[in-house]
């Protein structure tokens, strides 16, 4: 009787076990009809690899502690479709990350504390060309210093709420995918120098792409602190390039004149030197007659 | 009481890149909101939701769309939407004064 009752419970653990009684990870939850696993707000420091089904679509990892995401992570979700990483710790994105999930469409990972992200974590994929399926990139409240290239079939590009103070040149040019609305650039402390007549150009030009463009302000220098970016005149742009070229100018000036300074009192020190030198050496060949 | 006016100014900046409100306008990013009070979550007809937003169970009205849409990702951990919310309490009771006027 005994031994039967044990059987009974092995077998039993076996089923519970077999049917995926470890199919979710710890502390997260999971929606098995649509494949969706949701982990919130539970202690997590590290990607829970551990129990994610191999056909996940919808993966969720919100107000948790995880500092870091990787290719071999995303490998395990081959079919993932949403990823949404809002509100965590992640310091930094690896190189060649979304090589595994061709089947992406959008990435939210707002909130968290993405400074430098490696240049080719968005271009380094075999699917990710014109026609692939990431259309929505949210990297939205961080503190990131450079836009990501590569994504030019975006439809949405949040980068609001991070520290970009320069757009390079030709940097939004290969966005022809965005929406009305499609691309934010609010809350950023862009410096109004002369390398901002690019944004100020493609602001003009593709306004209507643009999230509450008029928004967009400047943070410095000084003289156009708050003023918006758009509103901007040619003179302004030019005045302070040409601010700057004047700078540029006056310490070329000021260093050729100290240069001619030194060049000048060496001159006289060795035309003083010549001066002296001579009536010395003429009186040491006087030789006496006798 | 929230002011409608300012509400629909709100709700054209910030939730109509996503959302249409008129019966039977069409579904973009986010659903149509067409019948949006009184209803469960995850109803809006032919919309694909996922199961996390269904399965939230809540009945839509001023009280659970103020606590929504001032954090959505924390009121309905899985939801699809991205939108961090609305901070400013007016704003969320003028842009569900707007919802209410809008939407039935």
């Amino acid at each position: 009787m005994k031994l039967s009752s044990w059987c009974v419970l092995a077998l039993l653990c076996l089923t519970c076990f077999c049917h995926g009684g470890l199919s979710c990870p710890a502390s997260c939850k999971c929606y098995t009809k649509r494949a969706e696993v949701v982990c919130n707000e539970v202690p997590l420091t590290e990607y829970p690899s551990e129990g994610l089904l191999k056909n996940t679509t919808l993966l969720t990892i919100q107000f948790t502690n995880i500092t870091s995401i990787s290719e071999q992570h995303l490998n395990a979700t081959p079919l993932l479709q949403g990823l949404h990483l809002y509100s965590n710790h992640l310091k930094s994105l690896s190189s060649h990350l979304l090589r595994g999930v061709p089947h992406l469409n959008t990435i939210d990972l707002t909130g968290n504390r993405l400074t430098d992200l490696p240049a080719d974590v968005f271009t380094d994929a075999d699917w990710l060309h014109d026609d692939s399926n990431l259309t929505w990139l949210d990297l939205s409240g961080n503190q990131l210093t450079k836009i990501p290239i590569g994504l030019t079939q975006l439809r949405h590009l949040s980068l609001d709420d991070n520290q970009l103070s320069h757009i390079p040149t030709g940097l939004l040019d290969p966005l022809n995918s965005l929406d009305e609305e499609g691309l934010d650039l609010t809350v950023n402390p862009f410096l109004c120098d002369g390398k901002i007549e690019y944004l100020w150009r493609w602001l003009q030009k593709n306004k209507k792409k643009v999230f509450l463009p008029e928004t967009i302000t400047c943070a410095g220098p000084e003289s156009l602190t708050g003023r918006s970016v758009m509103s901007l005149t040619e003179s302004e742009l030019k005045i302070e390039s040409q601010l700057k070229a004047a700078v540029i100018l006056v310490t070329l000036q000021c260093i050729r004149v100290k240069l001619l300074n030194i060049c000048l009192s060496l001159l006289l020190q060795r035309f003083c030197k010549l001066q002296t030198d001579p009536v010395h050496s003429i009186d040491t060949n006087v030789i006496p007659v006798a | 009481m929230g002011d409608v006016a300012k509400g629909k100014k709100v709700f054209v900046q910030k939730c109509s890149q996503c959302h249409t409100v008129e019966e039977g306008g069409r579904h973009k990013v986010g659903p149509n909101l067409w019948g949006l009070f009184g209803r469960k979550t995850g109803q809006s007809p032919g919309y694909s939701y996922t199961q996390a937003n269904v399965d939230k169970g809540i009945v839509w009205d001023e009280e659970t769309l103020n606590i929504y849409l001032e954090n959505p990702k924390k009121y309905i951990p899985g939801t699809k939407m991205i939108f961090s919310g609305i901070r400013k309490k007016k704003e969320r009771k003028d842009i569900i004064a707007y919802l209410k006027d809008a939407t039935s």
